[in-house]
């Protein structure tokens, strides 16, 4: 009797262990991922609330991952607009890349980061940009 | 012979006096127009002509067809159907005629035949034929015959008056001596004395002079009785003769000019007194018929007297009285002198026939009297009418055999105008006038066709009596059949052309035209019933396309264009409409079948958007809108509303949304040109002065 009552708490304690090690994974991880990406600080671009008013959003910056479709206009002293496809989303959101952001000439097809300021008539004015 | 001729032709208005000459079928057939017997000749219009080659005769300034008179035309057919005058009655009417006739025939007129002559018109006044003028000769001979012994009475009183105007006119010769006796040589020269005897000589011839007047007078008053009593026989006997011939009675000419020339053996054979009283025959032209009255009512008179120094005596006599004078004249030139005047007679015709042939008879009376001055004459020209007619009639029976009926019938029509009561043409078998008859009766009808320009009815006779007479000439009847068929159809044809115009008074005239000359035209029901079918589909699509435009349903325009086009080709306004109408809906159809034509591709937003183009210009289309309905609601739904969306946030000043709106619209059906254009439109908005790029 004695036998079986020494080998039942060594199993508990092991298992113990294994999830607390589990969960220092998954939080490291968490701590990992979230760390990498940028403009963490801002909102993510609410797509749909902009495609249905998006002068209630003007004035605010957001946070905006997609891909780059179109270049639309170009302006050497405005810069340029382009279409851009948020991850998660079919419609594209038409973004300007003033000149100073511009200049890296982002391509067609590439993924970014944008840090976007929704501005009068509800336009996104890229701040910065970050590949992604 | 000429004069004869022209003179016979005179008597045809006997048989043509019920109908105003020249008009009614004459007129028909002359076509209206003035032909040129109506013209003032050299010799007037008195004077009949007769035209040959027409068969037109004129008188009076009036003009009818010989052959083409209806009261002709009757009486002729008439006798055609009549039988031949070979009765019993026929027969001894004929021979006793023919008897008197040879009775007073010239070398056999002795007194006994003439009586004999004489007392056989009381038995040729017996039969029908004969019309009882037999019997108005013999009394009118009886009248001349009673008058003549009273003018052999007063001639016989005469003699007797003459002697005794002799001793008269001794014993007043005696009276006027004055005797010396016992008287003194140196009282002789006493004026008392010559005076006294001045006197006494005076007082004896009073007597003797009133005795010798009074027998000159009742011898002058015998030869005025005289004189008158010869004048009315001889007038009368004279007018009957005249009105026999103006009434074709040619026989009855001969007898009772032959009797004439027996009751007056002293060779005057003028007409004179005839022709005085025929100078005053009233005619009454107004109504086209002669109203005629015989009377003679002679006023004569006569003076005679003789004037012997200073003094006269005279006498007169007249009609209402006689009365005796005696005066004094004292610058008269002496001698004897006589005065004669016969006024008052008049002669008028009144009812002259029972055949109503009064107008032509007193005008063949005035006519012959102008170119008759005897009775010689009138026998001459009796005869003559009554050889023409036995050589018409023997004519007629050649060509009746010959086969030329159009020949055979104008000559016995033109023998029995002339010669209505001849035995020759009385003589004529039912069977030798039933052929002739029948072609009449075609003519007739002929006529009768032409005259109501029943042209096919005309056309089909034409033919018909070609077969039948062998000389009928059809190029007059033919050439006029043409003629009018010709007329007829350039007048429907100028009607056709109004129509198609649209000048609907001109159409009309054109038809009315038509229908006049040739009534029974089938083309012409035919032509008038497609014009106004026309003209009434033409009204009512013309109505019909007012009605359309007003509701504005254009596409039933276009798919009645055809009409349309047709119906508005003479209204310019409304083409003008119309030509705008079917512009527009050529590119709305276009725009339509573009559009089905896409979407059966399966492009439904390059449908939508085909279509949209459209109705931006013809919102009110719809089919268009249909059409854009269904896309909107089915295939191109998102690609619609993403394209609406953007435009309702352009609208409110949200460029950078409906820019994503026109972006994702443009995702869905990349060659959209609105997508690209609202694309390009904000693109620039928002990068002014930036170059497109492409999407």
């Amino acid at each position: 009797m004695s036998r079986r009552a020494r080998r039942a708490p060594r199993f508990v304690w092991l298992l113990a262990a294994l999830a607390a090690v589990l969960i220092l994974i998954g939080a490291g991880g968490y701590y990992l991922g979230n760390s990498s990406q940028p403009y963490r600080t801002a909102p993510e671009f609410p797509v749909a609330e902009y495609l249905a008013t998006s002068s209630s959003l003007r004035g605010n910056t957001y946070r905006l991952t997609g891909s780059v479709l179109n270049s639309i206009a170009w302006s050497p002293a405005e810069g340029r607009l382009i279409s851009v496809q948020p991850a998660g989303t079919d419609t594209p959101i038409p973004v300007v890349l003033p000149v100073a952001v511009s200049k890296d000439g982002p391509q067609k097809g590439q993924r970014f980061h944008f840090l976007v300021e929704v501005r009068d008539s509800g336009l996104l004015y890229v701040a910065s940009l970050t590949k992604s | 012979m000429k004069n004869h001729t022209l003179l016979l032709l005179g008597l045809l208005p006997c048989i043509a006096v019920a109908q105003e000459p020249g008009m009614g079928d004459s007129q028909a057939a002359t076509g209206g127009a003035r032909p040129p017997q109506m013209n003032e000749g050299f010799i007037g219009r008195d004077v009949p002509a007769f035209d040959p080659g027409s068969d037109v005769a004129a008188f009076d300034g009036k003009v009818w067809n010989i052959n083409d008179n209806r009261l002709f035309r009757a009486r002729f057919e008439k006798y055609l159907n009549s039988s031949p005058a070979t009765s019993k009655a026929d027969v001894a009417y004929r021979e006793t005629i023919d008897r008197i006739l040879d009775l007073i025939s010239p070398g056999k007129a002795t007194p006994q035949n003439i009586e004999a002559a004489f007392s056989l018109l009381k038995k040729a006044s017996e039969y029908k034929d004969d019309a009882n003028l037999c019997r108005t000769m013999s009394d009118a001979i009886h009248a001349a015959r009673t008058s003549l012994k009273t003018v052999e009475r007063f001639k016989a009183e005469n003699a007797m008056l003459e002697k005794e105007r002799k001793a008269a006119e001794w014993n007043n010769q005696m009276a006027a001596r004055t005797s010396t006796m016992g008287i003194s040589t140196s009282a002789k020269d006493s004026p008392v004395l010559q005076e006294n005897q001045r006197i006494e000589r005076d007082a004896r011839l009073a007597s003797t002079r009133r005795v010798l007047s009074d027998i000159t007078q009742t011898i002058e008053n015998n030869k005025l009785r005289i004189a008158a009593t010869e004048l009315t026989t001889k007038a009368h006997l004279q007018a009957l003769i005249m009105q026999y011939f103006a009434t074709r009675r040619f026989e009855h000419v001969i007898i009772a000019n032959r009797f004439y020339r027996a009751l007056y053996a002293d060779g005057d054979n003028s007409i004179d007194v005839y022709k005085q009283m025929i100078g005053t025959m009233p005619t009454n032209r107004d109504a086209g018929q002669a109203k005629i009255n015989a009377e003679f009512d002679p006023k004569v008179s006569a003076a005679g007297g003789s004037a012997d120094g200073g003094t006269a005596v005279g006498t007169s006599a007249g009609s209402n009285g006689a009365s005796v004078g005696v005066g004094q004249q004292t610058q008269s030139p002496g001698g004897n002198a006589g005065a004669f005047a016969a006024s008052g007679m008049k002669m008028g015709i009144e009812n002259f026939s029972i055949e109503s042939l009064t107008g032509g008879a007193a005008a063949a009376a005035q006519t012959i009297s102008k170119l008759v001055s005897s009775l010689s004459q009138i026998d001459s020209l009796a005869n003559e009418a009554i050889r023409d007619i036995n050589e018409g009639v023997e004519a007629y029976k050649f060509l009746l055999e010959q086969g030329e009926l159009n020949s055979a019938t104008e000559r016995l029509a033109e023998t029995f105008a002339l010669g209505e009561y001849m035995p020759s043409v009385r003589l004529l078998s039912r069977e030798d006038k039933r052929r002739a008859l029948k072609f009449t009766q075609m003519k007739n009808e002929l006529l009768a066709a032409l005259e109501v320009n029943d042209l096919t009815r005309a056309e089909k006779l034409v033919g018909e009596m070609s077969e039948t007479a062998s000389d009928f000439n059809t190029s007059k009847p033919l050439a006029k059949i043409e003629t009018a068929k010709t007329m007829s159809a350039m007048h429907l044809s100028k009607a056709k052309n109004a129509a198609l115009s649209g000048d609907r008074a001109a159409m009309e005239a054109e038809l009315r035209a038509a229908a006049e000359i040739w009534p029974r035209n089938p083309a012409l029901a035919e032509v008038g019933n497609n014009i106004f079918a026309q003209t009434d589909v033409q009204q009512q699509a013309l109505n019909e396309l007012d009605r359309l435009i007003e509701q504005g349903d254009h596409r039933t325009i276009l798919r009645q264009n055809a009409k349309f086009i047709a119906a508005t080709a003479l209204y310019p306004d409304r083409q003008e409409k119309l030509g705008a109408i079917l512009a527009q809906m050529t590119e709305i159809e276009g725009s339509l079948q573009r559009a089905r034509e896409i979407q059966q591709r399966g492009d439904a937003a390059g449908a939508w958007e085909s279509i949209q183009v459209a109705a931006a210009k013809y919102p009110t289309d719809p089919e268009i809108n249909r059409l854009r309905a269904d896309l909107a609601s089915g295939g191109a739904a998102t690609f619609v509303q993403a394209l609406s969306r953007g435009g309702d946030l352009e609208a409110r000043g949200e460029y950078g949304a409906a820019l994503a709106w026109y972006l994702d619209a443009h995702r869905q059906y990349p060659p959209s040109q609105m997508a690209q254009e609202r694309i390009n439109a904000l693109a620039a908005r928002i990068l002014p002065g930036s170059s497109p790029d492409q999407p």
